[in-house]
C-alpha cells in the first residue's frame, strides 16, 4: 500500500511539473474562462496546488498507520 | 495623506511584542549547542508549520511578488509554483534526516553531508556555499524592511534605519534565544502575515475595481498580456518560456536546500511532524494568491511608485485606509521580512561555526564556547547583511533568483547522500566547486546561458555530471558506514533513540 501511494504521489509531482512549465503549461495558458473571475492559468496553478495538499494528505494517512 | 507617526506607534508596539514573544522562547530550551541550533529537537506541528512557511515566504514574496505582478503580470506566478514541488521530496528525505539528527547528533545539513561522506571538507566547502547563498538572502530581507519604513512614513523614517531597527530587534531574541526565538517569533509573524495579505487582496480589489472579477476584465482589455505566462521580463519585453520554466525548475530543486530550512528537520519532534508540516504547507502556500491580486490591481492604479517593489505599500498609504490599518500593513510587510531573516541569520552562523570553522580547526571547541561563538557570528551575518543591502538596486526577487542559483548546488550532494551508495567525498566536493564556478560565471556573463535557462540550472547539471564521474573513478566509501546510514533513515519506528549530543 504504502509504495503505491509513494509511486502515485511522484506521478502526480512529476505531472505538476509538466503542467506548470513550458511547454505543458501552454494548453492551459489563457484568460478566459474566468474561474471565480479569476483568469484560468492564474487558477491553474491554484488547482494544481489544491491537488497536492490532497496527494500530500493520503500521503501522510497512509504513512502514520 | 497618513499620518506617520500613528503608523510608527503600531509599528512599535509590533516590534515589541516580537521581542517579548522571542526572548521569552529562550527559556524552553537547553544550553548546549542542540538547544540553541536545533530548539531540543522538540518543535511541535504548530512551530514547524509556521516556520516552514514564513520562513519561505518572506520580504520577496510579500512585497516582491505583488511587485512583479505589477509589473512583469503572469511572470510571478513562477512563485506559486515551485513551493509545492519543491516541498513534496521532504515528506520523505525530511524525517530520514530527522532519524539521522537523532542518531548522529546532526544540528546542521553540512554536518550531515560530512558525516556521510566522512570529510570534513565536505562540511568546510557546503558551509561555505551556504553562507554565501545566504547573506544576500539576508541583505534583500533587510532591504524590503527598509522599503516599508521609508514607504510609509513617507521617507521619515529611512530605510537605512528601518532595516536596522526592524533586524536590531531580530538580533537580540536570536542571541537571548536561538531557534526557539526564531521558532515561536516566526509563529506570532506568521499569523500576522496571512491574516494581512488575505484581508488585504480581498479587500482592496473591492473597494478599487468593485470586487476581483471587475478588475481582471479590466486588465483583460487592457493589458492582456499581463495574464498569461510567461509574463514579461525586467526591461518588459516578453520573458522567454525556458527563462521562465528553469526559475520554477531552479527554485523547486533549491528550496529545501536552502540550509536554514533543511536543517528544521533536525529540530522536528518526530517523523509525524515533518509529514504534518508538508502536508499543511499549501495551505499556507495559498497566501501568494492575495499578494499577486493586489499586485494586479496595481496595473490599473492611478499612480505607480519608482520601485516596483513597494507597490502594495503605495496602494495601502494612497487608497485612503485608516492609519491604524497602514500601521498593520507595515508590520505585516515586517513580518514577512523579519519571519526569514532571523532562520537565515541563524542559520548562517550556526552552519558558519559548527561546520566551516569547526571543520577548519579539526579540533571541536566546547558547547558553551561554540554557542558564544554562534551568537557572535549571528551579529557578524547581520551587518554583512546590512552592509550589502544599502549598497545594492537589484530587485527583491532578482537578488533572491540570484541566490538560488548558489544554493541549488547543494541538491546532488544531499540527493546522493540518500540515493546513490557509491557516491564519494571526492565527487561531491569537485561536482560542488564546479556547480557553483560555472553559475558564478554565468551570473557575471548571462549573455553565455544556452537557451537563456537559469545560471544554476546549467551549474547543477555541470555538478551532476562532475559528481557521477569522480565518484565513479575514486575509491568507494566504506560498505559498513554506508550501509549503517541508510539503515538508519530508513528505519522505521520513530523516534530513534538519541545518542548524547556532539
Amino acid at each position: 500500500m504504502k509504495r503505491a501511494i509513494t509511486r502515485a504521489a511522484i506521478v502526480y509531482f512529476a505531472a505538476m511539473t509538466v503542467a506548470l512549465t513550458f511547454p505543458g503549461i501552454q494548453p492551459f495558458n489563457t484568460i478566459r474562462p474566468l474561474v471565480f473571475g479569476v483568469p484560468f492559468v492564474f487558477m491553474w496553478y491554484i488547482f494544481w496546488i489544491l491537488g497536492a495538499l490532497v496527494v500530500f494528505l493520503v500521503v501522510h494517512r497512509v504513512y502514520s498507520k | 495623506m497618513t499620518d506617520w507617526r500613528i503608523v510608527v506607534g503600531v509599528v512599535a508596539m509590533y516590534l515589541v511584542a516580537n521581542l517579548v514573544v522571542g526572548l521569552r522562547a529562550g527559556s524552553r530550551s537547553t544550553d548546549t549547542v542542540a538547544g540553541y541550533v536545533a530548539g531540543d529537537r522538540d518543535f511541535g506541528t504548530l512551530v514547524m508549520y509556521f516556520v516552514t512557511g514564513a520562513t519561505m515566504f518572506s520580504a520577496f514574496a510579500f512585497l516582491g511578488g505583488p511587485g512583479w505582478a505589477f509589473s512583469r503580470g503572469a511572470a510571478a506566478f513562477y512563485i506559486l509554483a515551485y513551493g509545492v514541488l519543491g516541498v513534496a521530496p521532504y515528506m520523505a528525505i525530511g524525517p530520514w534526516a530527522a532519524r539521522l539528527g537523532r542518531k548522529h547528533g546532526y544540528v546542521t545539513q553540512a554536518g550531515m553531508l560530512a558525516h556521510r561522506f566522512q570529510s570534513r571538507w565536505v562540511a568546510i566547502v557546503a558551509g561555505i556555499i551556504s553562507v554565501i547563498a545566504i547573506v544576500p538572502y539576508v541583505a534583500l530581507q533587510m532591504r524590503g524592511a527598509g522599503i516599508v519604513f521609508d514607504q510609509v512614513t513617507d521617507g521619515h523614517v529611512q530605510p537605512w534605519l528601518g532595516a536596522a531597527i526592524a533586524y536590531g530587534v531580530v538580533l537580540i531574541y536570536v542571541w537571548r534565544s536561538g531557534v526557539m526565538g526564531v521558532g515561536w517569533t516566526n509563529v506570532f509573524q506568521g499569523v500576522f502575515m496571512i491574516t494581512l495579505a488575505w484581508t488585504l487582496g480581498l479587500y482592496l480589489p473591492y473597494k478599487l475595481y468593485g470586487g476581483i472579477g471587475p478588475m481582471f476584465e479590466q486588465l483583460e482589455a487592457l493589458r492582456p498580456e499581463m495574464l498569461t505566462v510567461p509574463g514579461l521580463d525586467a526591461q518588459g519585453n516578453r520573458w522567454t518560456p525556458g527563462a521562465y520554466s528553469s526559475a520554477i525548475l531552479v527554485s523547486a530543486i533549491g528550496v529545501w536546500m536552502w540550509p536554514h530550512l533543511f536543517m528544521k528537520a533536525f529540530a522536528a519532534k518526530n517523523d509525524a511532524t515533518i509529514r504534518r508540516t508538508v502536508m499543511l504547507f499549501p495551505t499556507f502556500q495559498l497566501f501568494l494568491f492575495p499578494l499577486f491580486v493586489v499586485g494586479f490591481a496595481g496595473i490599473l492604479y492611478g499612480s505607480a511608485p519608482e520601485n516596483p517593489d513597494a507597490i502594495m505599500p503605495h496602494i495601502v498609504l494612497t487608497s485612503g485606509l485608516p492609519a491604524v490599518v497602514v500601521g498593520l500593513f507595515c508590520a505585516g510587510a515586517l513580518a514577512a521580512s523579519m519571519s526569514t531573516g532571523d532562520a537565515l541569520v541563524h542559520g548562517a552562523a550556526s552552519i558558519g561555526v559548527e561546520d566551516v570553522y569547526s571543520g577548519l580547526r579539526e579540533t571541536r571547541l566546547d558547547q558553551h564556547a561554540r554557542r558564544t561563538l554562534i551568537r557572535w557570528a549571528a551579529v557578524a551575518v547581520g551587518v554583512l547583511g546590512y552592509a550589502i543591502a544599502l549598497h545594492t538596486s537589484l530587485s527583491l526577487v532578482g537578488m533572491l533568483l540570484a541566490a538560488y542559483g548558489a544554493v541549488v548546488q547543494l541538491a546532488p550532494a544531499v540527493y546522493a547522500a540518500f540515493l546513490w551508495r557509491r557516491t564519494t567525498a571526492a565527487g561531491v566536493v569537485s561536482g560542488l566547486l564546479t556547480g557553483i564556478a560555472i553559475t558564478g560565471a554565468l551570473i557575471v556573463r548571462p549573455d553565455w546561458r544556452p537557451y537563456d535557462l537559469h545560471e544554476g540550472l546549467v551549474g547543477l547539471s555541470a555538478n551532476l555530471l562532475v559528481l557521477v564521474i569522480v565518484s565513479l573513478l575514486t575509491a568507494p566509501p566504506s560498505k559498513d558506514h554506508v550501509s549503517d546510514w541508510y539503515r538508519t533513515s530508513r528505519s522505521s519506528g520513530d523516534p530513534t533513540p538519541r545518542l548524547a549530543e556532539r
